[in-house]
């Protein structure tokens, strides 16, 4: 268990910053997901933290002691990586147990019993004698996360771990992490994810990053109910906010509006118009893309037996206590 | 028509199989020509070339290997390109391995650069300057100046070559492996060698065949018959008068044997780890 906090933590390649201070406390036993779009330097956060990169400037502390300096395998850390990372060579037993062997101190019978607990707690015990090769993704995913586990860790790194899997392993294994945080509600654990469901599902707090900085800190429901900025709301909840400009907003008093598309309703006194472009029914709910004269369509999330047809003209309100107001700077105005 | 496939063109592939042994008896024919000669005796080398061996003898190969001094070249060869091989790949492993993982240190284009610019100079101008060396060092007749120049002249192409080949290891492994608490030396040898299995093959099995086969250093270097290899030594047959044929093909054959059952049995290794790698994802 340790808690991790970055002081104006930099980090460059030659000319180019790509983390560029940043300020960050992770309580300890806390679920923190890191997330952004490509490039936002997350996944290079997270290594910073992991210590396979050098920090620039500013300072790494683990439950209060500076590890800037601290090899990886020292910092009581385990990493569970996109691309799995198992040792192709070796068999799941070994690449297992392979952190345990370098470190001095373990008897055979140690290692066995920890392993095979980690197997269990996954269950990937009938495939310890296989090689990385003759599993699935799902299951290979299952035998990082239990690399990770056998190691002990303190603090549980995760990068992208659930991007290389199919959409229905994705949420089985996003639910398998879930249920490994419960059980190990000791162990501090980081996330980077470009899914911002991933993020909101998982999260005990999301990071939003952008260009090497953060955004904003907070929790799901926070993130998502005050987004501090309009990079923000555009970024959390799915479909992404709608954001309205021009003549329609300045009513509000201010340069942009933005409006879920949980939080609209279709009906015939509706304030707004517009036609429809087309309309995704999910089964229960049904999205429906409007031409309002916006640079991009509205959406509008309706129930899944209503019927819309392209082309029809529709007028549509929003619950006036669910808008969001933003300056010309994209900062909320509350 | 069932079992035939649509593409199938039963003439073209004739066609196909029928160029394709002809160049390969185009090829394999100065070896089999070799291999039959050296079980002939002395009397008939010369004559029914290409009538099949009526008469069977190993007198060529007694007579090489307890009459000629052929087995101490072949023990010289062996002992000299299995170091320099073993060396070579060892050195040019860990050296791969920093220019792969480390792509950003300064001089990095300049050093990779300067490594193949070695191989720009013709051999023959490296010949004196390195006599001279090894001389004034009181090296010459010494194996390790053969094995020292063996190393130096194969080190840039296996660097290379594993280089390509480590560039394809993804990275996420070594990052695996040191977060698991293992040390550089570590990764290399007990992570990436493994994986890297058949580059290192190809690069040992190159190192050990273009030594195996080297003339003019072991000409040059060593000069007393005891410490000859094996291409200098057959060189020694071809007399300024006489040749013993007989002897040159037998040895020839000999020769030939170490390089083919390396490749024999490197070879089963090297396909099922290719393979192996195909169907990884």
């Amino acid at each position: 268990m340790a808690s991790i906090e970055l002081k104006n933590l930099r980090k460059s390649f030659g000319a180019f910053d790509v983390i560029k201070g940043i300020d960050l406390r992770i309580e300890k036993g806390e679920f923190m997901v890191f997330v952004g779009p490509s490039g936002c330097g997350k996944s290079t956060l997270l290594r910073l933290i992991s210590g396979l990169e050098d920090i620039t400037s500013g300072d790494m502390i683990f439950d209060g002691k500076r590890v800037n300096a601290v090899a990886p395998a020292k910092r009581g850390i385990a990493m569970v990586f996109q691309s799995y990372a198992l040792y192709p060579h070796m068999s799941v037993y070994d690449n297992m147990a392979f952190g345990l062997t370098l470190e001095r101190g373990h008897s055979k019978e140690d290692i066995r019993r920890r392993v095979e607990k980690a197997a269990d707690m996954l269950q990937i015990r009938p495939y310890l004698d296989r090689l990385p090769k003759q599993l699935s993704g799902g299951q290979r995913q299952r035998v990082a996360i239990g690399r990770a586990i056998t190691r002990d860790p303190k603090v549980f790194l995760f990068d992208e771990p659930l991007s290389n899997l199919d959409a229905a392993l994705r949420v089985a294994t996003r639910i398998e992490i879930a249920r490994l945080h419960a059980d190990m509600d000791q162990v501090t654990m980081v996330y980077v994810t470009h899914d911002q469901v991933e993020a909101m599902t998982l999260a005990d707090r999301i990071c939003v990053l952008r260009d090497g900085l953060i955004e904003q800190v907070g929790t799901p429901l926070e993130l998502y109910e005050h987004p501090a900025s309009l990079f923000v709301a555009g970024f959390i909840g799915s479909p992404k906010m709608n954001f309205l400009t021009g003549p329609k907003v300045e009513a509000y008093g201010c340069a942009t509006l933005g409006i879920r598309g949980e939080h609209m309703t279709i009906r015939p006194d509706g304030i707004w118009e517009g036609t429809v472009i087309h309309a995704e029914n999910l089964g229960s709910d049904a999205y429906v893309y409007l031409d309002m004269g916006e640079a991009e369509p509205v959406v509008v999330r309706v129930d899944g037996t209503a019927t819309v047809k392209s082309g029809e003209v529709l007028r549509v309100s929003p619950l006036q206590e669910r808008l969001h107001r933003f300056d010309a700077a994209g900062r909320p105005i509350r | 028509m069932a079992n035939q496939s649509i593409n199938s063109h039963p003439v073209r592939d004739l066609v196909t199989v029928v160029l394709g042994v002809g160049l390969l008896l185009i090829l394999a024919f100065p070896f089999i020509w070799v291999v039959l000669i050296s079980f002939r005796p002395e009397s008939e080398i010369f004559t029914r070339t290409f009538q099949l061996i009526t008469t069977f003898t190993l007198d060529n190969y007694a007579m090489l290997l307890e009459g000629s001094p052929f087995p101490t070249y072949l023990r010289n060869s062996l002992v000299v390109c299995t170091v320099a091989t073993i060396v070579a790949v060892v050195i040019s492993m860990v050296t791969a391995y920093g220019f792969s993982r480390n792509r950003r240190f300064r001089g990095r284009q300049t050093l990779l650069i300067m490594v193949i610019a070695t191989q720009l100079f013709p051999f023959v101008i490296l010949i004196t300057p390195l006599y001279a060396t090894f001389f004034s060092l009181g090296m010459i007749n010494n194996p390790l100046a053969l094995v020292i120049s063996y190393i130096a002249v194969n080190l840039p192409f296996c660097i290379y070559m594993l280089l390509g080949y480590l560039d394809t290891i993804p990275r996420d492994l070594d990052d695996a492996a040191r977060i698991d608490g293992a040390t550089t030396l570590q990764i290399i040898f007990r992570v990436i060698l493994p994986v890297a299995w058949p580059g290192i093959v190809t690069v040992a099995v190159y190192a050990f065949v273009s030594a195996w086969d080297e003339f003019l250093f072991a000409l040059t270097l060593m000069t007393s018959d005891e410490n000859k290899t094996v291409p200098v030594g057959l060189a020694g047959f071809f007399g300024e008068y006489t040749t013993q044929w007989n002897l040159v093909m037998a040895a020839s054959v000999v020769s030939t044997l170490p390089t083919l059952i390396i490749f024999m049995f490197l070879q089963r290794k090297l396909v099922s780890d290719l393979s192996a790698g195909a169907v990884k994802t």
